[in-house]
């Protein structure tokens, strides 16, 4: 009986992911049998999603394990889900005014789309590595039919079977670590996991170390599209449909982050000092590459989808800290960028969806046609660009320097007490600021951001019309349209988006700290130094309980 | 029957052992086979050979349900649908090799250098890749389980996976719903004539 009521708390915690599930089931069939009534189908996922938000942000406190510590529902899981939930909605909206490019697959969009943004919720609760694979592969493979639903558009196609390619590349590289860190402790809970490498980790041939670390960071660095491993990105942003561009901009990356956090943070936590100087390398390349080669583009989308890369630069700064600051930084960082991102795709979508096309040179002089487009688009750009106006985009910028500037200190005294693999670690980098020079090359690389974003904005707002302006009928006639839905997700993003760099500044960092504890780096490094200070005996191997999949069954 | 009499045999150590070189020499070579015969049908062929011998370790380790598992899925399923696939597709594959190599034949001496580099340079890669990780396993110490494991290890898995780890199971399951609209979506046929405009997206309203 008493595993039948852990299963009925498990399936509590799980609500908000089974509320969208059936919604899944819900949209798939509904065209079927009220062909009539498509119209409505999908207000059932806005629905479902409202529902799940409400549901989840009442599961704020104590972390709770559900199914035998496979699924945690801490703070970190319910922001993440939080995230997910409104960026679902937004790209509903966005896409409501964008589905007949879909033509008969309206229904099966949104049901895909669903199955997504579930992925990602499932994936910020996983502890454990079986989970955490299926639903890191339910993800990929959504993206990868999301990104072909233009069926007519051979560019989507391409889109989709570049992502296709590569994302199986990658599930390889995460499976070949997932079983070596099987074979090394004989567990698939991120817990026991974490214990075992803590406790293996002096003394343990650092070179299996890097291996395995090299091979969860090219998984990690597919999905959030770092410099090495971003060769798909422009492709498959620039021919996916743009509401599935919008969503594997912030969506699909959410998903990267909490795997990056829970990961790197959790399970490979003491091997700090082995990640930090390629993560850092990483980061640094994918700051100059992505604003760089953003400065050349023509085409809107492939501009954002180049300065995404950037972006998760800046963000892997706050991951480097290694520190509830920076993880708190971290999170307002996607919280914000999350919004301006969806709002410029917003933006492009209803400017497409009039003139057919999204060059920049073409966005010319729209001010004098469509104000509130030009002028909402703008906040969410300049924003971007990390301007202050409103400071939404600046404060996060400033909150990931901050925490960026700590990593020196941090090099310095208080890391000794990380395990000894890393003293050879600051013997090799002899004491270089690594934090300072993250965050310069930060600074400098914003310039051509902000040169680029602006170039947009001042496109709307200064020169005559373009030709595509020019033919634009003198008022909008959206109200009453499928266009209503990219206006909502635009409106409310650039709402949003002003209201997070002014009032609710305190309400999201208070969300962000909150879940920057559940994951507490700082706990990590207690234990560090901890098992620095005593030489690790047979007898603490022994004592680190095994959940292992034998030992469990054999216990029955 | 089968099972217990490949147990018995392999418990001797030196049958187990010859056993494990003789699968391994036998799915290396199928193995090279399959990435330098240029005919793709050959190669799929070559690789059921491979998933055969990759399964026969499996038994070796007496990890039976792996090893019938990468039977059933890999050498029957996968490869032979994309044999068949292949053999539906693409009859004309003779005679674009030899259009290739009369292209290759007629180069001057510098491309034909710089082609050969370019052909060498996976595997370069591919060396590279196998030496470091074969350096990285060799590096670790790997403990090594007494236990050993009962003959039902199938229903240990099966038990397995509808208890403990029954969230992953079910979740598979959206996965396969996900993966199964998807393929129609994309297989289905759809009208020529679509006449949808954006305007007319929500006809029986939202509100």
């Amino acid at each position: 009986m008493n595993s039948l009521d852990a299963y009925t708390q498990g399936i509590q915690l799980i609500s908000p992911e089974i509320l969208v599930i059936v919604a899944i089931l819900l949209t798939s069939v509904w065209d079927l049998f009220f062909p009539k009534l498509k119209g409505y189908t999908p207000w059932f996922g806005i629905l479902s999603l409202g529902g799940a938000f409400a549901i989840l942000c009442q599961q704020f406190g104590e972390p709770q394990r559900a199914f035998n510590g496979l699924f945690t529902v801490d703070n970190l899981t319910v922001t993440f889900g939080l995230i997910t939930c409104v960026v679902g909605i937004i790209v509903i909206l966005m896409t409501m005014g964008y589905e007949h490019h879909f033509r008969q697959n309206r229904g099966e969009f949104y049901a895909i789309l669903l199955t997504a943004l579930v992925s990602v919720m499932f994936l910020a609760g996983s502890t454990d590595m079986i989970m955490l694979f299926v639903a890191l592969e339910t993800l990929s493979i959504c993206c990868v039919l999301l990104s072909g639903f233009q069926k007519r558009d051979a560019k989507s196609g391409e889109a989709s079977l570049k992502y296709l390619l590569s994302t199986a590349a990658t599930t390889a590289t995460l499976l070949y670590a997932l079983s070596f860190i099987y074979g090394l402790t004989g567990a698939t809970s991120f817990d026991v996991i974490s214990q075992k490498l803590q406790v293996m980790s002096v003394g343990s041939g650092s070179m299996f170390k890097m291996l395995l670390i090299a091979l969860v960071m090219s998984a990690i660095g597919f999905k959030l599209s770092v410099v090495p491993f971003h060769m798909w990105t422009p492709d498959v942003y620039e021919g996916a449909p743009t509401p599935v561009t919008a969503f594997l901009s912030i969506g699909s990356k959410a998903g990267g982050f909490v795997v990056a956090m829970r990961f790197l943070l959790d399970v490979l936590g003491t091997a700090y000092p082995d990640w930090m100087l390629i993560l850092a390398g990483l980061a640094v390349v994918s700051m100059v590459a992505g604003n760089l080669i953003a400065l050349a583009q023509t085409s809107f989308k492939r501009m954002l989808a180049y300065s995404s890369i950037a972006h998760v630069g800046y963000i892997l700064i706050g991951l480097l800290a290694f520190s509830t600051e920076g993880v708190q930084s971290m999170m307002f960082y996607i919280i914000v960028y999350g919004l301006m991102n969806l709002g410029a795709f917003a933006g492009a979508i209803i400017f497409s969806n009039e003139t057919g096309s999204d060059r920049i040179d073409d966005f010319a002089g729209l001010i004098k046609k469509r104000p509130w487009l030009a002028i909402m688009t703008s906040i969410c750009l300049l924003n971007l660009g990390g301007l202050p106006i409103p400071p939404a985009g600046f404060l996060a910028k400033i909150f990931v320097f901050k925490a960026g500037v700590g990593i020196e200190q941090l090099s310095g005294s208080s890391l000794s007490g990380l395990p000894s693999a890393m003293l050879q670690h600051q013997a090799l980098s002899g004491g270089i600021p690594i934090g300072w020079i993250l965050v310069l090359v930060a600074l400098v690389t914003s310039i051509p951001a902000i040169y680029y974003y602006t170039r947009v904005v001042i496109m709307m707002i200064v020169p005559e019309p373009s030709e595509k302006v020019a033919n634009l009928s003198e008022r909008s006639q959206y109200v009453g349209s499928p266009q209503e839905g990219p206006w909502l997700a635009l409106t409310a993003c650039t709402f949003a988006v002003m209201l997070a760099g002014t009032f609710m500044v305190s309400p999201i960092m208070e969300v962000s700290r909150q879940a920057a504890l559940s994951i507490s780096p700082e706990r990590q490094r207690e234990i560090g130094l901890k098992i620095d200070s005593t030489t690790p005996t047979k007898s603490m191997i022994e004592t680190v309980p095994d959940y292992g999949l034998r030992q469990r069954i054999s216990l029955r | 029957m089968e099972f217990v009499n490949v147990q018995e045999l392999v418990s001797t150590g030196v049958a187990e052992a010859l056993a494990f070189y003789f699968i391994a020499a036998l799915a290396i070579t199928l193995s090279i086979g399959v990435i330098s015969d240029k005919n793709v049908i050959r190669a799929g062929f070559l690789l059921i050979g491979v998933f055969g011998g990759i399964s026969g370790l499996f038994f070796l380790l007496q990890a039976q349900f792996i090893a019938l598992a990468q039977v059933m899925i890999y050498a029957v399923g996968i490869t032979l649908v994309v044999v068949i696939a292949l053999m539906l597709t693409n009859p004309r594959l003779q005679n674009e090799e030899a259009e290739e190599e009369a292209i290759a034949s007629s180069e001057p001496a510098l491309l034909k250098f710089l082609d050969s580099i370019r052909n060498g340079f996976p595997g370069l890669v591919a060396w590279i890749a196998f030496v470091t990780v074969y350096m990285a396993i060799r590096s670790e110490h790997w403990e090594q389980s007494t236990q050993t494991i009962g003959e039902d290890n199938i229903a240990v898995i099966g038990r397995a996976l509808t208890t403990d780890y029954s969230l992953p199971f079910e979740f598979a399951s959206v996965l396969l719903l996900a993966a199964l609209i998807g393929a129609i979506m994309l297989a289905k046929a759809e009208k020529v004539e679509d006449t949808d405009t954006p305007r007319e997206g929500i006809e029986s309203g939202s509100n």
